[in-house]
């Protein structure tokens, strides 16, 4: 700071009202002194004590005079640049003019012009506006451009001669802050600055000094100034101006001539500058008005190609139909963009007139032109529209009436349902087909019993095919799931042709209602082989466990060997769906029916659906194929993957199989993967990886803070509860880390987790715990630890001194998730920290 | 209550069907959202000509800044010639990816972003800065006519915001937010839902975002060979370097953000407004709570609730006004609660009560929103019509300005009242303090 700065900060300090905070001053409590010291890298709560302290105030006008003046008091002492800054920012909320004299030295200041400004900056008042101002007299560089910066942002009218000379001084950042400060405060004064400076800013500031003198017309106009603010727009919209001023100034225009503005806007729609054009049919798109459509539509013909398809688009979004003939005649155009414009522009200014024209352009046109013209039918508005689509549905061009049936299902017409169902029996199949397509998205359960009889009638195979999908749509969308095969089956009671029953079979398949599970089970015997044929189909099909035995038998005892692989592939495929069945009766099902398989087809399913059962005994499962040349593939990628799930619980059986696929496999890939997983075993440390996972629980409304101590099953003894293995961390640097996360994932929600920590006798022990966020703890049914937290996950955050008995100890965490990142870590070991001899944790 | 002829009646005295006849009949009946043309229109399905080339320079290519650049290198009608940022890591990975994409060497990298402006040969630029440097490059780049794809949350103060809106129209500037949840399918469905009246009329909304999270004391540290933190920290407050302040983490920080509220808010505060058809309003009183860290470093808020609450008639859904509720204590998402049930969406799916209301169509009769199946290719096309991208600045402003109203209210601890038109809080000139903040040393808008 120079020596002349400070004498003039410091005059103009003495000459200012002292506020009668000075007498609050004298006496500062010592929250505040607390403060004095801070620095950056100290804790924060001294600084949360003064903030709570200003919040608080704010209630009364009193104590918000006492605790700013004692704050800006602090300002004057030794406080730390940390602190002063601290109190600046507070005096931003809660400082008053009174203040101002207080705040005033550190502009002087270039460490500290910047807080002070900080301060200063929302204070209201004249007295601020004069100290900035008497500052800026006095400071240089950076600390100018600061005080000039924050004159703009108060819109200080007073600072407008004070700043004016700095737009044409040497020093460019303050130039450049000037002229964008004078654009913020605007009005008469700052535009005849503007003006007077314009000729002698510099160069690389011209487009600056357009700015801010745009926005004073952009302020103009908002104060219905119109008059002054036509003048700069007029000005600045000449054609020796820069195409964005211009841009601009040309939108100003427009908006200052008020209904007269359609005449600039059609006077650039006609003429050649395309960036213009380009936002004038940004203006074409808010300047509301039919008659101004017309206008606008009229200027089409006289524009480029890529003009059009910009109008056009701008027409569209206006939405007024009075633009359909120009459009219409656009759709015709010789140019293929200009006509997939005009296409597309029809769903906002067609109406009913144009469903037959976009109907018969879908039909004409390929590809993607085709896509575009459907959308527009699918989109098309207007009251009469779908009257006009059921009114054609009967009669012309099979092509163009396809064309309509798909858009009542596009246009959610459920009215045209009547009319579908004759089109479902028309005599051209391309017709059938798209009214049972439609009829599979349009028809209500209550149309089912006529669907049925027309699937019961369909003619050719592709007809049937879409019956039998229209039927299925429609019956799944009966909400009890067992109510939806009623008239199906009593169609499948009264029907004898062949065909048609079996028909009627593969939609019972498809609908999954329980009461037609006995229909196929009874056609899977008919005397008929091609009924017999579908109904083992239907029961291969059947998409629930419900025919899980069936299967199981058919794959056993059915006579035709077709019909065996078809049972076992549907077997191995009800395998994989949920179910009540722990992971150990899914390794005793898959190695029976690994057992039937004679084919490698059928046996790589099996391989591949042993990969979603994480049990350390599809390990064993699988392990003899790792040979095996037709099945190494399947079986090394599912051991594989079982491996990794499971060597947090079961790290022996893990390592043996990797090795194994080490030694017998020569897929690179393989053999790498299975190194991870010995390496990954290798860097446990200690930390216990044997968990089974419960959860995620959570209970609406409360947080994760609130579920700390809200009971869920894991918590009671006699509550039935899913465990499953918890996969280890495949982070080879935190492969101990639980990463809950990644396994479940959630916000205000909680896990539980358990293991078996066995102990070759009684001892004391030290169990080390992470969580990301709280974790509560029970041992042998006691809780022995509790931290309702909301924190990060790291080793040994939480040490907690237990008993173990000999044998098996039952550990149990719990584990809250408020958001982001969720995880524990835990390891038992003596409780010096060391390792503990012949302790180890297992999954039950 | 009811009618005569037994149809429920709201406050406002129309019937559900009546209700759900007005709010379509009052969308048909207006100029609506940009209608798109089709890439078969914009010369978008064959060979790219030289004038259908969008040359762009990607301000910012961290996280996200170098997913966006990614994702525009994708197309073969786009041509990235520069990259900034100010740290070299960043700017050197993002100059190579770009190199090995063309076969050459000519993507220009800058660690000043006002270089890269400087050029003459851009049609656009993609920005993904921290919040605290989102207004200054975005409006440098609006004066210079250049047409922008930026990150949310919009910008860091509600004035900020506003300037940009306005720098953007004045300009005539095509804008993308990346608020990209609009681009997704289900959302745009689940909007249509609620627009189109299928829950009847909506007296609640829950928006959902995520918990924060706090962090130590955290001690100065040399600053990272490479990283320019001066021009990082640009119009921010000054404060010595540590690890934790910068790149991801600016986010739960005050002086460079809002914290999970913000980030998230720009997503599903997004998606609510564009459900409620609020996109050019807001409330017109918030109140709430927050826990504001009172130690270390990050001092956004972790835990939050607060209610704002709209006006009559502000959405078309809503006749009698209604509440919306952002939490960190709520399902991620927005989830509407109307007279007739609910509908819920979020990233992972869409659920609805009755459940049928989710698979139901919306036809040319219900209100059917703008439909953009991908968020840069959205923001490419409407270079070409000059039509608004499906999230357009002003829309983005509004949507942030709930969160920004949110942390306003929830440090003042006690109720605000705000008035959506003039954006100023009525007879509060404590809170109208807090619209705004003052720029470091030479910087400002």
């Amino acid at each position: 700071m120079n020596r002349w700065a400070t004498r003039v900060i410091t005059t103009w300090v003495v000459a200012c009202v002292v506020s009668m905070g000075g007498a609050w001053a004298q006496d500062l409590p010592e929250q505040l002194t607390a403060i004095k010291p801070y620095t950056f890298g100290q804790s924060r709560e001294p600084l949360s004590v003064v903030a709570d302290m200003v919040k608080a105030a704010l209630a009364s006008a009193e104590e918000s005079q006492k605790l700013a003046a004692q704050l800006a008091a602090l300002l004057g002492t030794d406080a730390t640049l940390d602190c002063k800054q601290f109190v600046c920012r507070q005096l931003a909320i809660i400082g008053g003019p009174g203040n101002v004299p207080a705040i005033v030295p550190l502009l002087a200041n270039a460490e500290t012009v910047d807080m002070a400004r900080y301060a200063l900056q929302p204070i209201p008042g004249a007295e601020v506006d004069q100290a900035l101002i008497a500052a800026l007299a006095a400071s240089a560089d950076k600390a100018r451009v600061g005080i000039i910066n924050t004159l703009g942002d108060r819109r200080s009218e007073s600072a407008v001669d004070a700043i004016a000379p700095a737009m044409t001084g040497d020093d460019a950042m303050a130039a450049e802050a000037a002229l964008a400060a004078l654009g913020r405060i605007g009005g008469a004064e700052a535009v005849k600055q503007l003006v007077a400076a314009k000729a002698a800013v510099a160069d690389d500031l011209k487009m600056a000094w357009c700015d801010a003198y745009l926005l004073c017309a952009d302020r103009f106009l908002k104060e219905g100034n119109t008059g002054e603010a036509a003048a700069i727009y007029e000005e600045m919209f000449a054609p020796e101006q820069a195409q964005r001023v211009r841009v601009a100034a040309f939108q100003g225009l427009v908006d200052a001539r008020g209904p007269k503005g359609i005449d600039l806007v059609i006077e650039v729609l006609g003429g050649g500058d395309a960036v213009l054009q380009g936002v004038a049919t940004g203006v074409v798109r808010r300047m509301p008005g039919t008659e101004k459509t017309k206008e606008f539509a009229k200027q089409l013909p006289k524009m480029s190609p890529e003009g059009q398809v910009r109008l056009i688009s701008a027409l569209a979004d206006r939405g007024d139909k009075v633009a359909l003939p120009a459009v219409e005649k656009a759709a015709k155009s010789e140019d293929a963009e200009v006509r997939a414009a005009a296409m597309a522009a029809m769903a906002r200014v067609g109406d009913a007139s144009s469903v037959v024209f976009l109907a018969n352009a879908a039909v004409e046109a390929g590809g993607r032109d085709r896509e575009a013209i459907r959308r527009s039918l699918y989109n098309l508005t207007g009251e009469d529209v779908d009257q006009q689509i059921i009114a054609k549905l009967g009669s012309g061009k099979p092509e163009v009436r396809a064309e309509l049936i798909r858009s009542t299902a596009e246009r959610n017409m459920t009215e045209a349902v009547d009319e579908l169902l004759k089109a479902a029996g028309d005599r051209d199949e391309g017709v059938r087909v798209a009214a049972f397509k439609a009829l599979g998205v349009l028809a209500g359960p209550e149309y089912l019993d006529a669907l049925v009889k027309e699937l019961v009638g369909a003619e050719g195979d592709a007809t049937r095919k879409e019956a039998e999908e229209a039927v299925v749509a429609v019956g799944r969308n009966i909400a009890d799931e067992n109510a939806r095969a009623g008239a199906v089956l009593a169609a499948l009671g009264e029907t004898h042709d062949v065909t048609a029953r079996c028909s009627l079979l593969r939609v019972v398949a498809g609908l999954g209602d329980s009461n037609g599970l006995e229909a196929l089970r009874a056609a899977a015997k008919d005397a008929d082989a091609v009924v017999k044929d579908a109904g083992i189909r239907g029961l291969a099909q059947w998409p629930t466990i419900e025919a899980l035995d069936d299967l199981d038998a058919l794959a056993k005892t059915a006579d035709d060997e077709a019909h065996k692989v078809l049972a076992l592939r549907g077997y191995v495929r009800l395998l994989a769906l949920p179910s009540d069945r722990s992971g150990a009766e899914s390794v005793v099902k898959y190695a029976d029916v690994l057992g039937m398989a004679t084919r490698a087809e059928e046996k790589k399913a099996v391989l591949a659906g042993l990969a979603s059962v994480k049990e350390p005994g599809v390990l064993g499962l699988v392990a003899p194929y790792y040979e095996d040349e037709a099945l190494q593939a399947e079986a090394v990628a599912a051991g594989l993957v079982v491996a990794k799930a499971v060597c947090g619980a079961c790290p022996d059986e893990a390592k043996s199989a990797a090795a194994k696929i080490m030694e017998l496999t020569a897929d690179e890939e393989a053999k790498k993967q299975a190194q991870a997983i010995l390496d990954l075993v290798g860097r446990f440390g200690g930390f216990i990886t044997a968990w089974e996972v419960s959860g995620p629980y959570a209970q609406e409304g409360k947080e994760a803070g609130q579920l700390f101590d809200t009971a869920f099953p894991p918590e009671d003894p006699n509550a039935k509860v899913a465990w499953t293995i918890m996969p280890v961390d495949l982070n080879p640097d935190t492969p101990w880390l639980i990463g809950l996360d990644k396994a479940m994932g959630g916000n205000n929600v909680v896990a539980y987790l358990r293991t078996a920590i066995v102990s070759p006798a009684a001892q004391d022990a030290l169990l080390e715990l992470g969580s990301d966020d709280g974790v509560k703890v029970w041992l042998n049914g006691q809780v022995v630890h509790g931290a309702n937290a909301s924190r990060g996950c790291s080793p040994a955050t939480d040490k907690v001194n237990v008993k173990l008995e000999q044998g098996d100890n039952a550990l149990m965490l719990k584990v809250t998730q408020g958001g982001a990142d969720w995880a524990a870590c835990a390891r038992i070991c003596a409780p010096d920290g060391k390792d503990l001899a012949g302790v180890k944790s297992v999954v039950r | 209550m009811s009618t005569r002829d037994g149809r429920s009646v709201g406050h406002s005295g129309i019937s559900r069907r009546q209700f759900i006849r007005r709010i379509t009949a009052a969308v048909a009946g207006t100029v609506g959202f940009p209608y798109m043309v089709p890439a078969s229109a914009l010369g978008l399905n064959d060979s790219v000509a030289p004038s259908n080339r969008t040359t762009i320079g990607c301000i910012g290519v961290g996280g996200m800044g170098s997913s966006n650049m990614n994702s525009f290198l994708a197309f073969r009608e786009v041509h990235i010639v520069a990259v900034c940022d100010v740290d070299r890591s960043h700017r050197e990975a993002a100059q190579a990816t770009v190199n090995q994409r063309y076969g050459d060497e000519a993507c220009a990298g800058y660690t000043d972003f006002r270089e890269l402006l400087a050029r003459d040969d851009l049609d656009a630029v993609s920005i993904a800065v921290p919040d605290h440097w989102h207004a200054i490059p975005a409006i440098r780049a609006a004066k210079r006519g250049l047409d922008i794809y930026a990150e949310k949350p919009l910008a860091l103060t509600i004035e900020q915001g506003r300037a940009m809106t306005e720098a953007v129209r004045r300009y005539g500037v095509v804008w993308q937010t990346g608020s990209w949840q609009r681009s997704q399918e289900h959302f745009r469905h689940a909007c249509e839902l609620v627009r189109s009246g299928r829950v009847g009329r909506i007296h609640t909304v829950e928006v959902g975002l995520p918990t924060g999270s706090g962090c130590g004391v955290e001690p100065e540290m040399p600053v990272p060979d490479g990283f320019d933190y001066d021009f990082w920290l640009g119009p921010a407050p000054e404060a010595p370097y540590t690890e934790k302040r910068c790149h991801w983490n600016f986010r739960w920080i005050l002086d460079y953000s809002g914290g999970q509220l913000t980030d998230w808010a720009a997503h599903h505060c997004d998606i609510a407004n564009w459900a409620m058809g609020t996109e050019h309003t807001g409330p017109v009183e918030i109140e709430g709570r927050g826990e504001f860290p009172r130690e270390g470093l990050w001092n956004a808020a972790t835990h939050y609730k607060f209610e704002a609450r709209y006006a009559k008639g502000a959405s078309p859904v809503a006749p009698d006004g209604f509440t919306m509720i952002v939490s960190n204590a709520f399902h991620m998402g927005a989830k509407f609660y109307g007279e007739d049930g609910w509908i819920q969406v979020w990233r992972g799916g869409l659920i609805t009560e009755p459940a049928g209301i989710k698979n139901s169509i919306i036809g040319p009769s219900d209100v059917r929103l703008y439909d953009s199946r991908n968020h840069h290719k959205n923001f490419l096309d409407c270079r070409k019509t000059r039509a608004k991208t499906i999230t357009p600045i002003e829309v983005a402003h509004r949507s942030i300005s709930i969160a920004h109203l949110g942390n306003i209210a929830m440090q003042l601890e006690r109720r605000v009242k705000w008035d959506p038109e003039n954006e100023c809080f009525i007879n509060d000139p404590e809170a109208d303090r807090m619209r705004s903040r003052a720029m470091r040393g030479s910087w400002h808008l």
